[in-house]
């Protein structure tokens, strides 16, 4: 007994933090995830609203939830069933910002939809005066968090479905990244490698380090700006940028999304998007980024040359870089015979 | 024109300019345009 004593005074003595439990079980509680970048939103802002005629639903998925309009473009307002009794009252009523931002949470049923709740985030919200019609763009944040190893957790319902599942649609972030990862089994929380499982009843996440896991070593070719690069197997999801985070299990990895730079430009699967299999105990150096190319559509009939004004930026590894492309400044085209320009000129987008 | 090629080039943000070019024998028989090539994945072992 008083040995045991002495060990701990000497714990305290020493500064030593909290002692974490290698591996169990957090109780999981509905909150809004502070993610500034999901894999559903990163390339594209979220997905598209378009609600004709000033009323309709917003899909989640078999739970729909009423939502209306009104105003004008500036000065939007966002009426949605908040509580799920069907109506629409005054308080349920959000004003938009300026810019057409605005913030939801509201309830669903949860013997359809087991988190209960669910939180959005819009953008660009605008209202046509004649049709009625909203748009704009939204995004889920709504989540479940929990602590593991004493490090903040969100298990984001990134499809908007209203449930977790563990199959890359919805997104884990870990505190204090404001960038989450595809939800998969496998995942890197404060340096350490875990297996996640989520109950059936989404109430508890048990979490338990991977002993001795098979690991390769990721290498990504210097890229200007590229600050997040998240990989995805079946298995597990990772930004192989993050600090002590390119070690990653051996399997077949693709990418799911990455970050330039002011972090509102992003890399984005392509049509061709490579596959990488990373191999344990190697050093695995992927084709992807480096100088992505501008590539675009061109006839050259009759000795007239035209460019299409549809231009991609793509790397290597078939990733596009499409937010990334200034779109305000026109591009530059040059004829040149061998490496020399013979003709160049300003094109405009159309 | 013999040994002509097409250069397009733009601002692309934190990539800073990004180019692209072709030559007008592939735009005139509507090759596609083609982005890197080699293994998706260099092996090495570790030290």
């Amino acid at each position: 007994m008083r040995r045991w004593t002495i060990i701990l005074l000497a714990g305290v003595a020493l500064g030593a933090g909290p002692v974490w439990a290698d591996d169990g079980s957090t109780a999981l509680t509905f909150a809004v995830a502070p993610a500034d970048h999901t894999p559903l939103s990163a390339a594209n802002g979220g997905q598209t609203l378009h609600v004709s005629g000033g009323s309709g639903t917003l899909a989640v998925g078999i739970c729909p939830v009423r939502l209306s309009a009104q105003g004008r473009t500036g000065q939007v307002r966002v009426g949605i069933d908040a509580d799920g009794d069907g109506q629409i009252g005054q308080s349920e009523w959000t004003s938009a910002a300026p810019d057409g931002s605005a913030s939801v949470e509201f309830a669903l049923p949860a013997a359809s939809c087991p988190l209960g709740r669910a939180a959005v985030t819009f953008t660009g919200l605008a209202v046509s005066p004649s049709s009625k019609t909203l748009t704009g763009r939204y995004v889920s944040r709504g989540s479940l968090r929990g602590e593991i190893a004493g490090q903040p957790v969100w298990l984001i319902d990134d499809n908007l479905d209203g449930r977790i599942t563990q199959d890359g649609q919805d997104a884990l972030l870990v505190g204090p990244n404001r960038w989450a990862v595809p939800l998969r089994q496998l995942h890197r929380v404060g340096g350490r490698l875990y297996r996640l499982s989520v109950d059936d009843a989404q109430q508890q996440l048990r979490y338990s380090p991977v002993a001795e896991p098979q690991l390769g070593q990721v290498a990504v070719p210097p890229t200007p700006g590229l600050t997040v690069l998240v990989l995805e197997s079946d298995q597990g999801a990772f930004n192989v940028l993050a600090k002590g985070g390119s070690a990653v299990p051996a399997g077949e990895y693709r990418l799911s999304y990455g970050l330039l730079g002011t972090a509102t430009q992003a890399v984005a699967p392509g049509k061709q998007t490579l596959r990488y299999p990373i191999r344990a105990g190697q050093r695995n150096t992927l084709r992807i980024g480096g100088a992505p190319e501008l590539t675009f559509q061109a006839s050259y009939e009759g000795g007239n040359i035209s460019v299409l004004p549809k231009l991609i930026a793509v790397g290597p590894g078939g990733e596009t870089y499409e937010t990334a492309i200034q779109r305000a400044q026109p591009p530059t085209v040059e004829i040149l015979a061998g490496n020399q320009p013979v003709d160049s000129g300003s094109m405009g987008f159309g | 024109m013999e040994n002509g090629f097409v250069r397009v080039t733009m601002p692309a943000g934190a990539l800073g300019t990004v180019s692209g070019t072709r030559s007008l024998a592939d735009i005139a028989a509507k090759r596609p345009q083609v982005i890197g090539a080699g293994p998706a994945v260099t092996y090495e072992p570790l030290p």
